[in-house]
C-alpha cells in the first residue's frame, strides 16, 4: 500500500497567529497529514505576546496583556491546549487554564473633574453567564439588533442609576429639617440647582424609557419604516442632549454617566441612520470614518467624544498619539470591538494572567506541539520569500524558496531547549540559554540581542526549497517585517504594496516596577484595576499583584505595576541607525522616571516624597538598597521598536487594504497575524488567533469558517 | 533516496471574506426595511396596513411623551431662571414636589411608550383583534380573558366608553395599580378614579370629562414595574 505523503508546512514566526495555525494543522483529526516546522527568530515564541523571566524569576513582558472576555477563539484554543497538556496539579502551580487566567471585573478610567483634577473611576462589570471559549452548539451568531437591545438596557440602567442618586440626594436636601428661609440665597440657589439637575436628569429616565420604545421597535425592526425609527431615536436624542447636557456641568458623577449615555445614543442613531442592521458590509460600511468623527456626525457632543470613557477605549487600542487621536480608529471596527467588549463577554469583562503571557500561553502550546511532532527551529531570521511565476497559469505565482539567516547553531546539532523551570513552572527566560549555542560564551559577552532588528548575528545561511523542504508556507511574521522579507512579492503585487502602505503600526513603550509596599499602603484603595485614559506618556496602568506569587523573590514585593502606551515616531531619529533602539530605550526610561516623579502620586499618594517619587520603594532583585533615582535601573522598561513588536492599528480608511489569510493569490502561501483581514481587524490576541485559524483553513479546509467565532459578524 | 514530490496547491476556498449581512443567519427570508414611510395601499378588508398602524401609534405615543417631558423641563428651566434672576417663586412652591412630579411623569410616560409599543408589537401587533380589544359600554359590566384568567371591568360613565386593557402574563400575580390615564390630546385633565380590586377593574369617569382617548400604564404597586396598559376611549 503506498505511503501517504505528508504535506510539509513551514510556519514562519511564533506569535499567536502562527502557533494557532500550527495547533490547528496538527489536530489529531488530520491524522498527521501535516508535517509542521516553526521557524522562529531568537530563542522564544510569542511575538508581541512573548515574555521572559528575569532576575528573581520576575515576569518581564513586552507590555500589558489583558485578555477580554469575548476572546472566544483565543480562550477556546488555550483551554484545548491545557486539556491536552494534562498537567498534574500536584506538580505544577499552573495546571489548568483557570490557574493561568483569573477574572478581572474591574475596569478603570482616569477622568478630569469639573475643576480639572484627576478622578479615577472604577466600574465593576457583573459576571456574565458562561466562560470564554465555551462551546456553543450550533455556533454563535451576532446581530446588530441584539446589540441595540443590549444598548437600550445599558441606557436605562445608567439613567436609573442617576435617578436613584438624584432622588436620594434631592430628598436629603429637602428633608434636612431646616427652613429655606434660614438659608442664604446662594445656598438655596445651589440646592435648587442641585435638585434641578437631578430632577431634570431624572427626566432622562423618561427619555430613556422612551428609548425603551426602541427596544420594542428593535425587536421587530424589519416591520418598521427606517425613517420612523430614526425619527423616534433622533427626537429622543435631540431632546435629551439639548435639555440635559448643559445641566450636568458641575456634577462629575452625573456628567460621566451622561457622556456614556450620549455616546450610546449616538451609536444607536448611527446604526439606524447608516442602515447597518441590514448592511451587507455590516460595520465595515463605516470604516472610512474615524470613530470620533462618526460619533459626532450622529450627534455625540464634543465633550463626550473627549470623555474618559472614550479615551480609555482608545488607549486600549493604542489609538492615541501624544498629539491627539491620530491615526485614530476606524469607526466600524471600533464600534464592533466596543459592542463585543461590552455585551458579549463571558465570565468577566477582563481576564488577567497570573504569569507572563509567554508562560501562560506559549509554553503550554510549545509543549503540546512538541508532543504532536512539530519541529521548532529557533534562531532563524527570515530574510527573503522567493517567488516563482507559474508557467501553466499566467499571472499566478507561488513561494519557491525561503531564505533564512541562522543566528546561532545549537551545540550537537539538536533542537534548542527553550524553557526553564521557575517555581515549578516551565517558563521562557528573558535571555537565551547561551550554553546551548555554539560560541555561546562569545555571543553572551557581545550581548547579542537576537530579537533586535539591528542585530546582524549570523552563524550561517539556509535556504528552504519548495517541494524539497516545504509544500505550504504560513507567513506569520509581523507586518513591519514584510517590506524587508517580501520584496519579490511587493514588486509584483499591487495589493501587497497597498497593504504595506496603508496598514499602520505603532511602536509602544512599557515599564514595570516592583514595589516594597502594597497598593493599599500607597493610597490606592480601589480593586486591582486595569486603568486607562491617564496622562501621556503612560496612559494605562495595571495592578498586577496576582503575578507576584508566581515569581521567585526570596522576599515577595508588596506590589507590582505595569504601565504602557504608544510610543510616537520621532522624525528626528533615523530608524536605520544602529543606535535607534538604544535611543528609544533611553527615551522610555526617561519617560518612566518623569512619570513616576510627576504623575504617579495621583494614583498612589503614598509613593510621593519631597515632591517626587519615593525611589526607595522599588524592589531590587540584587537586594541592594538604592534610594535615589538610580533605583529605577533595577526595574524593567521597554521600547518595543522591532518590526515584530509594533502594535497593529485599525486606522480609518486602512482596513480594506488588508489581505485575508484565505486569499489564494499564491497557491502555497497563506498569511497569519492580527494585521490580516481576519474578521476582527484590530490588534489583539483574538484577532491573531482568528487569523491563525483562517490560515489553517486556507491550507486544510479546517476548521470550518462557521467554527471561527465572530468571523461572520456584522 | 529522497522521494519525488510534486508541488501541492492550496484547496480553493469557498469564500475569502466574512459574511457581514447577518440577517441571513437569523431570518432566512428577512423582511427588507422600508426605505420610506410613504403611504401603503389599504388592505382589502379596509384595515390599515400593519406597518402604518405601528408607526403611527408609536409616533403618536412618542409625540405625547416628548410634549409632556418638554413641558416639565420647560417649567423647571423657568423656575431655575427665576431663581438666578433673583425672583423667588410664589408661596407654595415646593422644589421637592416639582422634582417628584417630574420624575414620576417622565418615568410613567416613558413606561407608557414602552408598554404601549410592546403591547402593539407582541402577538402580531396591529391586528384587528388588538385594535378592537375588550370593550364595554357605559354603566355596563364586561369581562375579558387575560392569560386565561377572567377579569371583570366596571365602568361608571355617561357617554359611550370603550376600554382596552392589555396585561402581561405576570400581571396576574401582581397588585395592579393605574396612577392615572392621560389624554392623547394633552389638554384634558387625566382620569384618576381607576382602581383594581383583585381581578376587577373599576373605572369612574366624571360627567364633565371631555371626549378623547385616555391611556396609562398598569403597574405592580409593590415594585412599580409596568404590567400592562389601559386605554379608555370616551365619546359623547
Amino acid at each position: 500500500m503506498p505511503r501517504r505523503k505528508r504535506t510539509k508546512v513551514a510556519i514562519i514566526g511564533g506569535g499567536c497567529a502562527a502557533i494557532t495555525a500550527a495547533f490547528e494543522l496538527t489536530r489529531p483529526q488530520h491524522a498527521g497529514r501535516y508535517d509542521v516546522t516553526v521557524y522562529q527568530l531568537g530563542w522564544r515564541l510569542g511575538g508581541k505576546g512573548a515574555s521572559g523571566r528575569g532576575p528573581a524569576g520576575r515576569i518581564e513582558e513586552h507590555g500589558l496583556h489583558v485578555w477580554m472576555g469575548f476572546y472566544e477563539n483565543a480562550f477556546r484554543l488555550v483551554r484545548e491546549c491545557y486539556d491536552e497538556l494534562n498537567r498534574d496539579p500536584e506538580r505544577f502551580p499552573i495546571a489548568h487554564w483557570r490557574d493561568a487566567f483569573e477574572p478581572e471585573p474591574h475596569v478603570g478610567v482616569a477622568d478630569r473633574g469639573a475643576n480639572g483634577q484627576w478622578v479615577f473611576r472604577t466600574a465593576e462589570f457583573p459576571p456574565a453567564e458562561g466562560l470564554p471559549g465555551d462551546h456553543v452548539p450550533g455556533g454563535r451568531s451576532f446581530t446588530v439588533t441584539e446589540y441595540l437591545l443590549h444598548a437600550v438596557v445599558l441606557l436605562r440602567t445608567l439613567v436609573l442609576d442617576v435617578q436613584t442618586r438624584g432622588v436620594t440626594e434631592a430628598t436629603a436636601a429637602s428633608s434636612a429639617g431646616d427652613d429655606a428661609t434660614n438659608l442664604s440665597r446662594n445656598e438655596i440657589i445651589e440646592r435648587i440647582r442641585t435638585g434641578f439637575r437631578y430632577g431634570v436628569l431624572a427626566t432622562a429616565a423618561g427619555l430613556t424609557s422612551a428609548v425603551g420604545v426602541l427596544g420594542v421597535v428593535f425587536r421587530s425592526l424589519s416591520t418598521f419604516p427606517q425613517n420612523v425609527v430614526l425619527d423616534l431615536l433622533e427626537r429622543i436624542a435631540a431632546t435629551a442632549r439639548e435639555q440635559l447636557e448643559t445641566l450636568v456641568v458641575g456634577d462629575d458623577e452625573i456628567r460621566y454617566k451622561w457622556e456614556i449615555i450620549d455616546l450610546v445614543i449616538a451609536i444607536m442613531v448611527g446604526i439606524v441612520k447608516e442602515g447597518l442592521v441590514y448592511h451587507p458590509k455590516g460595520f465595515d460600511a463605516i470604516n472610512d470614518y474615524e470613530c470620533l468623527e462618526w460619533l459626532r456626525m450622529n450627534g455625540a457632543s464634543e465633550k463626550s467624544t473627549k470623555s474618559a470613557f472614550v479615551r480609555g477605549l482608545y488607549d486600549l487600542a493604542f489609538a492615541y498619539g501624544p498629539d491627539g487621536p491620530r491615526p485614530g480608529l476606524a469607526a466600524g471596527q471600533a464600534i464592533r470591538g466596543s459592542l463585543r467588549m461590552l455585551f458579549t463577554y463571558k465570565g468577566a469583562m477582563f481576564w488577567k494572567m497570573r504569569v507572563g503571557m509567554g508562560d501562560a500561553v506559549f509554553a503550554p502550546f510549545y509543549e503540546v506541539l512538541k508532543r504532536r511532532g512539530v519541529k521548532f527551529e529557533f534562531f532563524h531570521r527570515l530574510e527573503n520569500v522567493g517567488i516563482a511565476e507559474d508557467n501553466d497559469a499566467p499571472a499566478s505565482a507561488h513561494v519557491d524558496r525561503l531564505d533564512f539567516v541562522v543566528q546561532a547553531k545549537i551545540k550537537g546539532g539538536g533542537e534548542y531547549d527553550p524553557l526553564v523551570d521557575i517555581a515549578g513552572l516551565p517558563s521562557w527566560p528573558s535571555k537565551p540559554d547561551f550554553a546551548q549555542l555554539q560560541n555561546g560564551a562569545k555571543l553572551a559577552r557581545e550581548g547579542r540581542d537576537f530579537e533586535s532588528d539591528w542585530d546582524s548575528t549570523c552563524a550561517t545561511k539556509k535556504t528552504l526549497k519548495v517541494e524539497r523542504d516545504f509544500d505550504f508556507v504560513v507567513l506569520g511574521i509581523g507586518i513591519g517585517a514584510i517590506p524587508r522579507t517580501c520584496a519579490e512579492i511587493l514588486q509584483r503585487d499591487e495589493r501587497w504594496r497597498a497593504m504595506v502602505e496603508h496598514v499602520k503600526t505603532v511602536e509602544t513603550q512599557a515599564f514595570q516596577v516592583w514595589l516594597a509596599e502594597p497598593m493599599e499602603k500607597l493610597g490606592w484603595g480601589g480593586p486591582p484595576v486595569t486603568l486607562s485614559g491617564y496622562v501621556h506618556p503612560f496612559n494605562t496602568w495595571a495592578d498586577m499583584r496576582q503575578t507576584l506569587p508566581m515569581e521567585g523573590w526570596p522576599v515577595r514585593p508588596g506590589g507590582v505595576a505595569y504601565f504602557c502606551n504608544a510610543l510616537a515616531d520621532d522624525p528626528s531619529l533615523d530608524r536605520q541607525h544602529a543606535d535607534y533602539a538604544k535611543k528609544r530605550s533611553a527615551e522610555v526610561k526617561s519617560n518612566a522616571i518623569r512619570f513616576l516623579n510627576e504623575d504617579v502620586s495621583r494614583l498612589w499618594p503614598g509613593a510621593e516624597a519631597n515632591g517626587g517619587f519615593r525611589w526607595g520603594l522599588l524592589v531590587n532583585a540584587d537586594a541592594g538598597k538604592v534610594t535615589g533615582v538610580e533605583a529605577f535601573d533595577s526595574q524593567l522598561w521597554k521600547a518595543n521598536v522591532n518590526s515584530s513588536d509594533r502594535y497593529v492599528l485599525a486606522a480609518p480608511g486602512s482596513l480594506q487594504y488588508r489581505i485575508s489569510p484565505l486569499d489564494a493569490t499564491y497557491d502555497n502561501l497563506t498569511i497569519a497575524g492580527d494585521w490580516t483581514d481576519c474578521g476582527f481587524n484590530e490588534g489583539c490576541a483574538e484577532a491573531a488567533v482568528m487569523s491563525g485559524r483562517l490560515a489553517a483553513h486556507a491550507l486544510s479546509a479546517s476548521p470550518p469558517l462557521e467554527d471561527i467565532v465572530g468571523y461572520d459578524h456584522p | 533516496m529522497s522521494e519525488k514530490r510534486t508541488r501541492q496547491r492550496r484547496p480553493t476556498p469557498a469564500r475569502t471574506s466574512p459574511i457581514r449581512d447577518f440577517s441571513t443567519v437569523l431570518h432566512p427570508e428577512p423582511a427588507k426595511p422600508t426605505a420610506s414611510a410613504e403611504p401603503q395601499p389599504e388592505q382589502a378588508n379596509g384595515q390599515q396596513p400593519r406597518s402604518d398602524f405601528l408607526s403611527d401609534t408609536v409616533a403618536q405615543g412618542a409625540r405625547l411623551g416628548y410634549a409632556v417631558i418638554q413641558e416639565q423641563i420647560r417649567q423647571g428651566q423657568l423656575i431655575a431662571q427665576q431663581w438666578t434672576q433673583g425672583k423667588r417663586p410664589g408661596n407654595g412652591f415646593d422644589v421637592s414636589a416639582l422634582l417628584q412630579r417630574t420624575m414620576h411623569l417622565s418615568t410613567d410616560l416613558g413606561a407608557l411608550l414602552f408598554d404601549v409599543t410592546s403591547a402593539i408589537t407582541k402577538n402580531g401587533a396591529g391586528d384587528a383583534r388588538r385594535a378592537d380589544g375588550a370593550s364595554t359600554t357605559s354603566a355596563g359590566v364586561g369581562a375579558q380573558s387575560v392569560a386565561n384568567v377572567r377579569m371583570s371591568v366596571e365602568i361608571e360613565a355617561r357617554g359611550h366608553t370603550k376600554v382596552m386593557l392589555d396585561l402581561s402574563a405576570s400581571a396576574i400575580e401582581g397588585h395592579l395599580h393605574v396612577p392615572a390615564l392621560y389624554s392623547l390630546a394633552g389638554d384634558s385633565p387625566p382620569l384618576t378614579r381607576i382602581a383594581f380590586e383583585g381581578l376587577a377593574l373599576r373605572v369612574q369617569i366624571p360627567d364633565e370629562q371631555p371626549a378623547g382617548t385616555y391611556s396609562g400604564v398598569v403597574v405592580d404597586r409593590r415594585t412599580n414595574e409596568p404590567r400592562g396598559t389601559l386605554s379608555v376611549q370616551l365619546t359623547r
